[in-house]
């Protein structure tokens, strides 16, 4: 049984399609594996529903209809991406804690018309708000490999599912790292879409113009092959971008002969952890060896990322978090006697510190007096960074990194400290805030805990980094 | 004791709901009137996860709109989000345009009640979703909310404040009205608010160049209003200022039954709307050759209308201006004439102001459904001309097309109002008439001549006013001169 | 630039969050470490640089006037905390 649950999701599509294993009791093992999770890795799980579908995969298969190579496979999606049902789009906040979803997220249609099962729906931090999965209303997720450790975050949950084989695969939301943190810190794989690659309709909104879903899993051949099923354009989604999808693994296993790789010196700063570092340079010497030419490249304005990427964010998110109102769904308070009170009291029992605080900054900056010293400038930061990206990738085919400055910390660490949590995300902000796809990769561990190394390519450029990605996965 | 003269400042912002079928930013209908909420979708509900597209037509309406007050459309404009909380916003902020609308410049000419013109120049229009409704007295539990009215597309036209009395405003609001409808863009009609208005104003005096402290009066729902809002709220500043006193920037609603204003509870917290790009939609790009399609495509605008309609049809300036107030008349004007040529313009102008917009007036209703279109009105016409009917006979016979729907023909026919020209038939009745009336004959010969109109009026009698009375003048004065 | 106290409770009001005295400490002095983070903007030379770049050159995408209704509305206002009817219910707003 635990071969089964540890399989990859291409090895477990194979037994499917032979016939060697049924869609249900592939479902059953999985949700049995879920129930017993320790880690708090889930907020809801699909029991029923997702059994009744494996059943119908089946009984399609059974009558010789042509399936997608696909169908059958189960997966886990982190609670922002809605799903339409019973089973509440929590996002991990009280606000949205009744909160059942009346349609189904682009992703989700894409999944079922995959015939992929949906097992349930992921813990992650508040809105996707929070480096640790700390910042959940539904506790916080503890980390895979030391359960004093966090798993990251926001697809905190995600990630641990994945690792735990609890799921061979996941779906997760990256808006300033928040699906390549949790896999480095979880000793999996995660990657974030080019800006538009994935359409974000039904994505709960953090910050829209940094928002992308993606995919988690064990493997580069796996995350590929999740990524091949969401992808391509929506029309319900104005920035969902008309680009053709093209077949994510076909790169795989070609190695890296011949590509020039940029190692940005930003991103290897003196300061740095040494065994990170160490684990970094480890994978570097895998790529020459594969025949790689490694070059430093600068992305001159990497230091700013940070500043720029929590006013964007933050700004974008006071005005998507508006709606949360107790009018229309989710969480009223009883204590709303006139409508002010109705609107402080709901949003002010509902929302998490943490949201709370965001909040509050994206206001401050977007009101009268401050818009042009932060949210103006911030933006033309991120004109320079976008900028910095376009010259480096014009002189590289890909950029490698660490995905983030240390190994997961541990739980409570960086609570009372917000602008060391935000430091947390420094080498993967600037990604979100360029549009560029970027994939954190496994590069082995530092005592015992996993440090991954982050593939950021060109825009709609996926395939060379997953086929870099998978050049560097696997015998360390 | 003051001899200050004042005059008004004042600047309107018109919301003019476009007439699409569906909302700004998702496919629900526009649709007035219908159970509440029954046209809402996860976009309009503002459902988490939801997202924004762009109604083409929303766009090529606000554009031609622009066009037809002479605005700069621009190729490049971005939507904003305007931060605000309020029940029928769902998402906590109205998508509108900010710091590039897509239009800016442009005029209106407001004529006066003496026919004298004033061009008031525009500041910009720009696109925004409507919100959904707020019913205050509707439960007893509190407010009630129907969002079937937000995401209705809406241009607001924000002009500068060039209005200096109540009846500019009018003038100004008329004139916007009348191109909206001739454009098609938004039906105008503003007690069912598809057309909003709200007005700034301030008072200096004469000769002053700064403008004083304004005030923001909302809630007028007819032109009227809007003229008697701005008289009231002008004499209110001037006396609050003649005394000594200062005026306070603010939000007044106007109240239509007192005739008076008063500050608005809700407005009183300080605005601050935060706006910023709405990073859901990606700016909008009018190319050149879709700005010059709409331009072909616009309608003759009334001023040129009425122009034409002078010159072209050789009508007297008030009957052009009648005529191509409302373009489903002076089209209906058109066509008629067009199928009438036969009948002088002036005739057909005539008619239809007196007969049909009498008709129109007493049911209320538009030329559309008076019941005689242009055709059959033509056809009524040509009896006229052919000297099948007379004039006289013809108010009669239009009359009964209105009731009937029938043709003026068929309705001649059937009631035989067919004009009798025939001389052999009218020469017998008239010698009936004057071998029955013999002293009126004595009369006449002995040099009586008002007797005449006489014989006119039995001839007439005898013929249920079929007889054409240029052949019975004719036949009178032969037999009488024998 | 620091943030005071009183703005924090402006700002407080103006996103509808309800923080008490002690909310409001905490968060003053969280906003404060943030903001005085983010000064570091003010290094940069942004002069003649777009504040729109990851918009340059798209255009948003225009979708037909036809009516597509929404499949699925009863459950959608289902989730209302209050409603009369179809209505969405909220205490009663005075204008």
């Amino acid at each position: 049984m635990s071969e089964i649950l540890s399989s990859s999701a291409a090895a477990l599509a194979g037994k499917l399609s032979a016939g060697e294993l049924s869609a249900r009791e592939l479902c059953q093992k999985f949700l049995a594996a879920l129930e017993a999770d320790g880690h708090n890795c889930l907020i809801g799980v699909r029991g029923e529903e997702a059994l009744a579908e494996a059943e119908a995969v089946d009984a399609a298969r059974a009558r010789g209809d042509k399936l997608p190579a696909t169908a059958g496979l189960p997966l886990v999606i982190k609670d922002n991406i809605v799903l339409r049902g019973k089973l509440p789009t929590t996002c991990g906040s009280k606000i949205l804690h009744n909160f059942a979803s009346p349609y189904d997220a682009h992703v989700v249609e894409r999944l079922r018309q995959a015939g992929m099962i949906v097992l349930g729906k992921t813990n992650m931090d508040e809105f996707a708000m929070g480096s640790s999965n700390e910042n959940s209303a539904f506790g916080p997720v503890k980390g895979p490999v030391a359960q004093d450790r966090v798993p990251g975050g926001s697809s905190g949950g995600s990630a641990t599912a994945v690792a735990l084989n609890l799921a061979p695969l996941a779906l997760g939301s990256d808006t300033g790292g928040s699906i390549r943190q949790p896999a480095a810190f979880c000793g999996v794989v995660g990657l974030k879409p080019t800006y538009g690659r994935v359409s974000r309709y039904g994505l709960v909104a953090y910050g829209s113009s940094l928002d992308q879903i993606g995919p988690l899993a064990r493997t580069v051949e796996d995350t590929a092959l999740l990524l091949g099923v969401i992808a391509g354009h929506d029309g319900r989604d104005s920035t969902s971008a008309d680009e053709p999808v093209p077949d994510f693994s076909a790169g795989l296993g070609k190695g890296v002969k011949g590509l020039k790789v940029g190692l940005p010196k930003e991103y290897f700063p003196d300061e740095l952890d040494k065994n990170v570092r160490a684990r970094v340079n480890e994978q570097v010497e895998k790529l020459k060896a594969g025949g790689a030419k490694i070059v430093e490249v600068s992305l001159p304005h990497t230091k700013y990322a940070i500043a720029a990427y929590y006013i964007v964010a933050t700004a974008e998110a006071s005005a998507n978090l508006a709606r949360y109102d107790g009018v229309r769904y989710g969480h009223r308070s009883s204590k709303a006697g006139d409508l002010l009170e109705m609107y402080r009291n709901s949003r002010s029992e509902g929302f998490g510190p943490e949201v709370q605080r965001r909040i509050m900054l994206g206001t401050y900056v977007l009101s009268s007096g401050y818009y042009d010293a932060y949210y103006l400038k911030a933006q033309k930061v991120r004109t320079l960074i976008t900028r910095d990206f376009t010259e480096a990738l014009g002189q590289v085919d890909v950029l490698l990194t660490p995905t983030t400055p240390t190994p997961a910390f541990r739980l409570g660490e960086l609570m009372d400290d917000p602008v060391s949590m935000y430091l947390q995300d420094i080498f993967t902000v600037t990604i979100n805030l360029a549009g560029v796809p970027a994939v954190s990769v496994p590069a082995g561990a530092v005592d015992g805990l996993p440090v991954g190394a982050q593939v950021i390519g060109r825009h709609f450029d996926e395939q060379t980094v997953l086929r870099v990605a998978a050049s560097l996965e696997g015998d360390e | 004791m003051s001899e200050t003269k004042w005059e008004a400042v004042v600047g309107l912002e018109v919301h003019a709901q476009l007439k699409t079928r569906t909302k700004t930013f998702c496919r629900c209908s526009t649709q007035f009137g219908d159970e509440p909420n029954s046209h809402t979708c996860p976009v309009c509900l503002g459902l988490p996860g939801a997202l924004p597209v762009l109604n083409r037509e929303a766009v090529e309406m606000a554009v031609r709109t622009a066009l037809a007050f002479g605005c700069t459309v621009h190729e490049e404009s971005i939507f904003a989000r305007k931060n605000y909380f309020y029940p029928d916003l769902p998402k906590g902020y109205q998508i509108s345009q900010f710091e590039k609308p897509f239009s800016s410049g442009g005029s209106v000419t407001a004529r006066l009640e003496d026919g004298s013109e004033r061009e008031i120049r525009l500041t910009r229009i720009h696109m925004e979703e409507d919100a959904g409704k707020s019913i205050h007295t509707i439960s007893a539990s509190g407010t009630a909310v129907d969002l079937n009215r937000c995401g209705t597309p809406l241009i607001e036209i924000v002009s500068e404040p060039d209005i200096r009395t109540p009846e500019e405003a009018y003038g100004y609001l008329t004139r916007l009205r009348q191109v909206l409808l001739y454009l098609g863009v938004c039906d105008g009609n503003m007690e069912e608010g598809s057309l909003r208005c709200d007005a700034n104003i301030s008072v200096r005096p004469v000769g002053r160049e700064e403008f004083g402290t304004r005030t923001e009066v909302k809630n007028l729902n007819s032109f009227r209003g809007v003229e008697k809002a701005i008289g009231y709220e002008m004499e209110r500043q001037i006396s609050l200022l003649e005394s000594g006193g200062k005026v306070k920037q603010e939000s007044l609603l106007w109240d239509a039954e007192r005739q008076s204003a008063r500050s608005m509870r809700s407005k009183e917290e300080a605005t601050d709307y935060r706006y910023f790009p709405d990073p859901d939609l990606l700016p909008l790009v009018l190319g050149k050759q879709w700005i010059e399609q709409i331009r072909q495509n616009l309608p003759e605008l009334p001023e040129l209308r009425e122009k034409r309609f002078g010159k072209q049809y050789g009508l007297p300036a008030r009957d052009a201006e009648v005529l191509t107030a409302r373009k489903e008349v002076a089209d209906y004007f058109e066509s008629t004439a067009r199928l009438a040529p036969g009948t002088e313009p002036k005739k057909v102008g005539n008619w239809i102001m007196a007969e049909v917009m009498a008709a129109m007036g007493e049911h209320n209703i538009g030329i559309d459904e008076v019941g005689v279109n242009p055709e059959q009105l033509a056809g009524m016409f040509a009896l006229v001309e052919q000297g099948t009917i007379s004039g006289k006979i013809a108010k009669q016979v239009f009359e009964e097309m209105i009731a009937s729907g029938k043709s003026a023909d068929e309705i001649v026919q059937a009631r035989g109002l067919v004009q009798i020209s025939d001389e052999g038939e009218l020469k017998r009745i008239v010698r009936e008439i004057l071998a029955g009336n013999q002293p009126q004959v004595e009369q006449y010969k002995s040099g009586k001549e008002q007797v005449f109109g006489f014989f006119v009026g039995q001839v007439m009698k005898a013929t249920r006013g079929k007889a054409n009375p240029q052949v019975v003048n004719n036949l009178l004065k032969e037999e009488l001169s024998d | 630039m620091a943030v005071s106290r009183d703005e924090v409770a402006r700002i407080a009001s103006l996103a509808r969050l309800e923080l008490g005295e002690a909310d409001v400490d905490r968060m003053t002095e969280e906003m404060n470490a943030v903001l005085s983070y983010v000064e570091q903007l003010n290094e940069v030379d942004t002069g003649g640089v777009s504040p729109h770049s990851f918009l340059e050159g798209k255009s948003t995408p225009l979708q037909p006037d036809t009516v597509k209704d929404f499949d699925n509305l009863d459950e959608a206002l289902a989730g209302a905390p209050k409603a009369e009817g179809t209505f969405f219910i909220v205490p009663r707003v005075i204008e």
